[in-house]
């Protein structure tokens, strides 16, 4: 598992292991970047190559990759 | 003779949509709602948990209000899912960034390539309704269609 900032090829990856096609991951990505704190498109977002979770920096906050609303 | 018009297509995109992102720390995302009568993508008053399946939790750092045109449109023309938004803003007669409690407000594009080159296109009446409403424009590019 590692965080990783080259998102395209993480993408890519995740795709092949999960069977999701890449354009709905790219598009969860998108939607999930835009609830961060650097949510523009000329900020670096960072994606965990395993659970594809995303993040605002290499340690930064978690965006969630599939959300859960809780109380 | 080279056409200025928008195409009501795009057939160098694989999909795209457009989100009227607010942003404020006394955004109230009931209050916003209730004024556009369409209920956000997503949404989120300063302060609210969310949690992730692994059950990481994460605080809203500000309040926030997205509505997006997924599933509203189906066109390839991202000019499309824009005026829907400013014709959404131009219903309400308020600009975005005078709503209550909103500190920032932008348009923010996905925009999945189909053939690998070409790109969105903007008529010069789009740029003049965003710029009226004091709207920054981001496009979030990906070429995630497989092989070109």
């Amino acid at each position: 598992m590692a965080i990783r900032k080259d998102v395209a090829i993480v993408l890519r990856e995740l795709s092949k292991k999960s069977g999701i096609h890449e354009g709905d991951l790219s598009k969860r990505f998108h939607q999930i970047k835009s609830r961060g704190t650097t949510p523009g498109p000329k900020d670096i977002d960072w994606i965990d190559d395993t659970s594809g979770d995303v993040y605002d920096g290499p340690s930064g906050k978690i965006g969630v990759y599939i959300g859960q609303r809780v109380q | 003779m080279i056409s200025s018009a928008i195409k009501e297509s795009n057939p160098n995109c694989a999909e795209c949509f457009a989100s009227l992102r607010l942003y404020g720390d006394a955004l109230i995302p009931a209050q916003i709602t209730r004024l556009f009568q369409v209920e956000p993508s997503d949404s989120a008053a300063k302060g609210e948990m969310s949690k992730s399946p692994s059950g990481k939790s994460r605080q809203a750092s500000t309040g926030r209000w997205i509505m997006g045109t997924d599933g509203k449109l189906s066109s390839s023309s991202l000019e499309k899912h824009i005026e829907w938004i400013l014709d959404r803003l131009a219903s309400i007669d308020i600009k975005a960034k005078d709503l209550p409690g909103v500190e920032s407000a932008d348009i923010f594009c996905y925009w999945n390539s189909a053939s690998g080159h070409g790109g969105p296109q903007f008529s010069p009446h789009l740029m003049s309704r965003l710029a009226q409403n004091g709207l920054t424009l981001g496009l979030d590019i990906y070429f995630a269609s497989g092989d070109f």
